[in-house]
């Protein structure tokens, strides 16, 4: 899981949590390098006072030469000439390793075999008249046991330090961040016709206070753009349909006026043939702008739908018999659906009609009703031709028009199907468009039987 | 019959006005909502036409008001509005009938004589002839010549209802309202009424005499008169 897609809390935790455990390293290094430091010095005091017995035990014969004789153990020892040339003697265990060997008059350093650390002193020294190098070497295991031992209790300490810290910063996040979770789930539920609510605000002066305040003017600003959308339609309404109006009096007074030369009659009855086109087109995105703003209510009462499709098909049959089409209807009585009947029979009467207006001469048009998965679907069927397949996705969206030369005759707006999608959306059903075979349309109204 | 008319656009209420003229009848105008309390104090009238959306007080309140003070003249409300919840209001708040914006104006003449007839308790006609078509109501005969006419129910309809506004227009809107009882506007009959229209008019054809019913293109049908 990458860092950006991790939660503000979570990520908030790590990053205390780092900080924290950078601190401990640091600390740790310095106390540990404190602590070892401190340690080797104890260690070398009393190395150094070893090597002052055995300095002060040193005994010299002619036959011997220079030898160790005391009681105490002064570890490993060795003595070399001054010239480093050869050893002359040595005592205890183990040969020192000559790596270090010099002519300086003191020196203390460190070394290891094997895994074992030692410290190896060295000294010049002038004695039984004559001068030469003495060597010391011990283990100095034990500084380095009681090192690892430090580092080892602090290390647990560190980890329960990090875990109690990363874990309290967590809860800590959480804590802190619990109202922006209040404000998720208010603002969820903040919408269309509850535009009017707004978020409780805690503490004005925090980061998730500014954070309310600017979501609830963002809020006053959408209720407002909202309102002017709604304030808009209704003054649209006014000021589309008021000259609208004055155009058709004017047109109709003068139409019915005796004395009018009959040439001008032509000219003003086409303006009001198109006073009409535009009457309709100005009723039916007028339609769509109260839809889009939430502000048809629908008016559900119990319908019955073979009454339904009866009655658009009784009007609607005589445009059918002008084309010798067949009208039909398909469907059980007594099956009832809970709807706004003006919007369903709208709908319904717009597909029929289409299909009346594009199905060709002598063919048949069925209106078909099932019921099928808790669901009522209404279907327009007639022999038509098939919508091209590149369109199809295109029918129910506004200004769409099958065949652009034709809409002027046939006096479509492209709006119709998008209507008919809107009010079967609105009763939570779904239209839609179906090809049958070389020759023949299918649209169908999904509707959900609500109870 | 003495109207009034409430309306602020001046275009509107001059076409009104000339309208309601050429019917006979007489209106005055006022352009704004306030005046309206005054107007009813200084003269009567049959009739008052209000336009929703004025100036000083809306036609609502104007209605509202005039309801309190228990005047009860007949009111046609005008409204650019269409929404349901305008609808009831207006009615509620007492208006007699409602037009909306664009209206035909011949639809409006025809509210207009409907309250007038109200006024002179004209009674319900059962017969009416127009040379020689003759129709009966009550049996939903149509002869012609003294031959009896087959008609489908809605073709009858439609010839009742153009006798009954003889010689005045009848708007598509008003056949798919009132024959038809289709309220809405949105869905429209205008290709189902004038294929009615037309079959009526085979039908009802004259041996080389005049058609009786006139097509006002842009406007509607006209049954004519003798």
């Amino acid at each position: 899981m990458s860092w950006r897609k991790l939660k503000i809390r979570l990520k908030l935790a790590l990053l205390f949590g780092g900080t924290v455990f950078a601190f401990l390293i640091s600390t740790g290094i310095i106390s540990s390098s404190l602590f070892f430091q401190n340690v080797r010095s104890e260690f070398d005091r009393l190395f150094i006072e070893k090597f002052n017995y055995l300095e002060r035990h040193l005994e010299w014969n002619p036959n011997q030469g220079i030898y160790f004789r005391g009681n105490r153990d002064v570890g490993n020892v060795d003595v070399w000439k001054d010239d480093l040339s050869s050893k002359i003697y040595s005592h205890g265990p183990m040969e020192i390793p000559t790596t270090d060997l010099n002519k300086r008059e003191f020196q203390i350093t460190s070394s290891s075999r094997s895994g074992e650390r030692f410290r190896i002193l060295q000294k010049r020294i002038s004695k039984f008249g004559q001068i030469f190098v003495l060597r010391s070497l011990v283990s100095e295991q034990r500084v380095w046991v009681r090192f690892w031992q430090f580092i080892q209790y602090q290390t647990i300490m560190y980890s329960i330090i990090l875990v109690v810290v990363f874990l309290f910063s967590y809860f800590l996040a959480q804590r802190l961040l619990s109202p922006l979770n209040e404000i998720i789930r208010k603002v969820k539920v903040i919408e269309g016709s509850n535009l009017g609510k707004r978020l409780s605000i805690l503490n004005p002066q925090d980061e998730i206070g500014e954070l309310t305040i600017v979501l609830n003017r963002m809020l006053d600003r959408i209720e407002e753009a909202f309102l002017t959308l709604k304030r808009f339609t209704s003054d649209a309404a006014h000021e589309l349909r008021t000259p609208l109006t004055i155009i058709k009096s004017k047109a109709e007074l003068f139409l019915t006026n005796k004395d009018v030369r009959p040439q001008a009659n032509e000219t003003i009855e086409s303006i009001l043939e198109e006073a009409q086109h535009l009457e309709r087109l100005i009723n039916s995105l007028l339609f769509l702008a109260r839809a889009d703003s939430g502000r048809i209510e629908l008016e559900f009462e119990k319908i019955d739908i073979f009454y339904l499709c009866q009655e658009c098909v009784e009007v609607l049959e005589v445009l059918a018999l002008e084309k010798n089409q067949e009208l039909a209807i398909e469907c059980d009585k007594s099956i009832f659906l809970n709807g706004d009947r003006t919007l369903l029979r709208q709908s319904l009467f717009g597909l029929i009609h289409n299909a009346i207006k594009f199905a060709p001469h002598n063919s048949k048009i069925l209106v078909q009703v099932k019921r099928q998965h808790g669901q009522i679907e209404i279907s327009v069927l007639d022999q038509g031709n098939v919508i091209p397949e590149s369109e199809r996705t295109k029918i129910f969206q506004r200004f769409y028009r099958a065949d652009k030369a034709r809409t002027r005759e046939t006096g479509g707006q492209g709006l119709g199907l998008a209507i008919v999608e809107w009010i079967v959306r609105a009763h939570e059903g779904k239209a839609s468009y179906v090809p049958k075979g070389d020759k023949g349309n299918e649209f169908c109204l999904q509707l959900p039987v609500t109870t | 019959m003495r109207l009034l008319i409430v309306e602020d656009e001046k275009k509107i209420s001059d076409s009104l006005v000339e309208a309601l003229g050429r019917s006979g009848h007489h209106s005055e105008v006022i352009d704004n909502g306030s005046d309206v309390e005054q107007a009813l104090n200084r003269s009567l009238y049959d009739l008052i036409i209000l336009d929703w959306m004025l100036p000083g007080k809306s036609g609502v309140e104007v209605l509202q008001d005039m309801r309190r003070r228990k005047q009860n003249y007949p009111v046609i409300m005008l409204t650019a509005k269409d929404e349901i919840e305008d609808r009831v209001l207006g009615l509620d708040s007492g208006a007699d009938d409602y037009l909306v914006k664009p209206f035909a104006m011949v639809e409006l003449l025809a509210r207009v004589r409907r309250f007038e007839r109200n006024l002179t308790a004209q009674s319900e006609q059962y017969f009416y002839q127009l040379e020689t078509l003759r129709i009966k109501v009550l049996e939903r005969k149509v002869f012609l010549d003294e031959n009896e006419v087959e008609l489908t129910q809605k073709e009858f309809d439609i010839l009742h209802y153009l006798f009954q506004h003889q010689g005045q227009i009848v708007s598509r809107h008003m056949l798919s309202k009132d024959v038809w009882k289709i309220q809405d506007r949105a869905t429209p009959l205008d290709n189902v009424i004038d294929v009615h229209m037309t079959k009526l008019r085979k039908k009802i054809k004259g041996k080389g005499a005049e058609e009786f019913i006139e097509t006002i293109r842009g406007i509607g049908f006209k049954l004519r008169t003798e």
